[in-house]
């Protein structure tokens, strides 16, 4: 018995090694004969090795005839020129089968035709099993399948969302305009009512105090001398007949100014602010336009109100001393603008419009299609401003 | 230095026509593989050095998939199959009929590229041993991405040597992109390319058949 | 085939390629006259020019394509015949060929081959 040399042991590693391969190899000659058929090859084929040795690969595998594989092995052998062969181009390329045989799934496989050097020149068929690659990837996608599709829900309810706040906002928009426009419209009522009332007080009631003024006034002079008793009560008829007709006046300018319609916006105005000025001894401030403005009934009517309504928070809880009236008008807008230096509005009473008749001013203003803010003056005070559409 | 003075009118044609038949035949075969019509052109070859390549190709885009196969025999080269990333996942995905693209390359993405780029370094390899009528023991192609620069000098640092650049146009259905074949090669192999197709033309025009 | 010296046009933007196929004609037949263009454009004003019987067409051309030339070179030059020297035969190229409605002599596959030309010689 000789001892096995260094390169034949070697050798013997080298093929029990191919044998072992959990990769499929295949070598043939120019002539496509198998030369190398791996263990591999033998469990995926089903073709023992002694079967394949020497034998032409075409007649093993004879599917490969003429294709593409086949093509290039040609193109491996003839030019040396070595390919790869994609799962994704090709599928099931070398009629191969996963395991259990049995049940005759084909093989996803990757291709590898390398020319090996020598001569003549030989291929060797590497083939890889790709079924693990692609499972992981077919569940890749899948995640990412997932992902896009939810990541599209999830779009479509942010836009779904959008949509009804969309119609929630126009919703309470179109609900907030109708209650300005009622609010409008019982303001304009209100004042009708108010100025039928002063009309009635001032035709009626007016003239008949003017009436018993007449009169009382004729009795004092025709009378002569009257005894003291009865001169002292005609003096006090008169004196509360001209209370009365003063209270008349004051509820009749209190619910329509008589100023506003006989002398316009401007000179009413200056004559409500002088007023209330005198009686609160504020220091004032007047910017108001020389000529007297072209405004409608309603205009001049809601300046008229917002301007007192101001005046009469400066007076109630501001504590002022100093007021100022600013008005001006272009072609398009007015502009109101009532300021004093008291104590200023505090949060809790901006927070509840209803008091100090903020919400009313408000509504007058909205009415009038304008806009209106309640601002804080430094160091301390409160500006009411009131832009409205001519 | 642009090395188009190396090669007089008449060789660089020659050289772009031998080019232009081995895309013809590698379109042909990814045509039948895909069944589309793949159009793959080359409308300028060039001589340039490397760090010029680099900047020629890194201009339009910063990231590049390449696939490489080595020559080894009468001389060394490397050839190189240069593409914009994202472009070359457009047409790869084309390809293999890919409906849900994801941001990176798949492993099958891979392949099917180095499939792709095989079938075309193969054909512009082919024209080369043939013209230079050595045998050289070609590489499987490797698969890599990576900037310009990473790519082109990875593998010989040191020189700063000329390379032939081929600029390709290659289409698939209704996408389209431009890519760039290089070869790295020793400077030995310039003369002796410039000979090689001297001889071929002689051989061609002395009536002895036109073996491109 | 006739006899009388014919004039042939060949259209190619390779010099390469004009120069193969010129050598390869003249060979069988040293009396005939050849044309060279290296686009589409320059092959309509040299075939207004000339009226040459053998069009041989390459289809990857920079500016007009061959396909495009072959059409505009029918109608110049009813009495030409065409034929396609191609670098790309593809199915596809094969189909978009046949369906300009144009008869070819011949469709050829690049490189410039004896065989090739003889082809397109023996479809006059």
């Amino acid at each position: 018995m000789t001892q096995p040399t260094r390169s034949e042991g070697l050798a013997e590693l080298g093929w029990q090694a191919l044998a072992s391969l959990n990769v499929g190899v295949i070598v043939v000659d120019p002539d496509e004969r198998v030369r190398v058929w791996n263990g591999w090859i033998v469990a995926h084929s089903g073709i023992a090795e002694a079967e394949a040795l020497d034998r032409p690969l075409r007649t093993l595998f004879p599917s490969l005839e003429g294709g593409y594989l086949h093509e290039t092995l040609r193109a491996a052998l003839e030019l040396g020129h070595p390919s790869v062969l994609s799962h994704s181009l090709h599928e099931a390329q070398l009629p191969l089968y996963g395991l259990p045989l049995g049940a005759q799934v084909p093989l996803m496989q990757h291709v590898h035709l390398i020319p090996l050097p020598g001569t003549p020149r030989h291929c060797m068929i590497q083939v890889t099993d790709a079924s693990a690659a692609l499972k992981r990837e077919a569940m890749l996608k899948r995640k990412a399948r997932l992902l896009q599709e939810s990541l599209e829900l999830q779009h479509s309810l942010i836009n779904e969302l959008e949509h009804s706040q969309d119609s929630l906002e126009l919703l309470v928009q179109e609900r907030t305009t109708q209650l300005e426009e009622l609010a409008g419209h019982l303001q304009d009522l209100s004042e009708r009512e108010k100025a039928k009332l002063a009309r009635e007080l001032h035709d009626e009631l007016g003239a008949i105090l003017t009436a018993i003024r007449i009169d009382i006034s004729w009795l004092q002079r025709s009378l002569g001398e009257l005894p003291p008793m009865g001169a002292a009560k005609l003096q006090r008829m008169l004196t509360n007949l001209d209370r009365g007709i003063q209270l008349k006046r004051r509820i009749m300018e209190g619910m329509r100014p008589t100023l506003l319609s006989t002398f316009g916006i401007v000179v009413t105005l200056r004559e409500l602010v002088r007023e209330v000025a005198a009686l609160n001894q504020w220091a004032l401030t007047l910017h108001l336009p020389d000529d007297d403005l072209q405004l409608s009934e309603e205009l001049s009517i809601t300046v008229f109100r917002v301007t007192q309504e101001a005046l009469t928070n400066a007076a109630k809880y501001a504590e002022a001393t100093r007021v100022s009236i600013v008005l001006s008008v272009d072609e398009r807008e007015l502009l109101l603008a009532v300021e004093d230096n008291g104590v200023g509005i505090n949060e809790q009473d901006a927070q509840a419009p209803r008091r100090h008749g903020i919400l009313g001013m408000k509504h007058r203003v909205f009415a009038r299609g304008g806009s209106f803010e309640l601002q804080k003056v430094a160091p301390h005070g409160t500006r009411v401003v009131a832009r409205m559409p001519r | 230095m642009i090395v188009d003075a190396v090669l007089n009118p008449l060789q660089q044609d020659t050289l772009t026509e031998f080019f232009n038949i081995a895309m013809g035949r590698a379109a042909a075969t990814l045509s039948r593989m895909v069944s589309e019509e793949v159009s793959l052109s080359v409308p300028q070859m060039r001589f340039v050095r490397r760090s010029e390549a680099a900047d020629l190709i890194g201009a339009t885009e910063d990231r590049v998939c390449s696939v490489m196969q080595t020559l080894r025999g009468h001389f060394a080269a490397d050839a190189m199959l240069i593409f914009p990333e994202t472009r070359s996942l457009e047409i790869v995905r084309v390809m293999i009929g890919d409906t849900l693209p994801l941001e990176d390359i798949t492993e099958m993405e891979q392949e099917a590229m180095t499939e792709v780029g095989n079938i075309i370094l193969n054909a512009c390899i082919g024209t080369l041993s043939n013209l230079l009528d050595g045998d050289f023991t070609i590489g499987l192609p490797s698969f890599r991405v990576g900037s310009c620069s990473e790519i082109l000098n990875g593998f010989r640092p040191a020189l700063d040597e000329l390379v032939l650049l081929l600029h390709i146009n290659f289409s698939v259905e209704r996408y389209a992109i431009q890519g760039y074949v290089v070869f790295l090669q020793d400077v030995a192999a310039f003369s002796s390319f410039v000979e090689s197709i001297d001889r071929f033309l002689e051989r061609a025009m002395n009536g002895a058949g036109a073996g491109m | 085939m006739s006899d009388m010296a014919k004039t042939v046009l060949i259209v190619d933007d390779s010099a390469l390629s004009r120069m193969l196929i010129r050598k390869l004609i003249l060979e069988s037949h040293p009396d005939w006259q050849i044309l060279e263009a290296p686009d589409g454009e320059a092959a309509l004003t040299m075939a207004h020019a000339r009226s040459p019987d053998l069009i041989t067409l390459d289809i990857n051309m920079p500016g007009m394509g061959g396909l495009d030339a072959a059409v505009a070179l029918k109608q110049q030059c009813p009495s030409a015949k065409l034929a396609v020297m191609t670098a790309n035969i593809q199915d596809s190229v094969r189909q978009k060929v046949q369906a300009l409605g144009i008869f070819f002599v011949a469709l050829v596959e690049k490189p410039v081959t004896r065989e090739g030309v003889d082809k397109i010689l023996f479809g006059l």
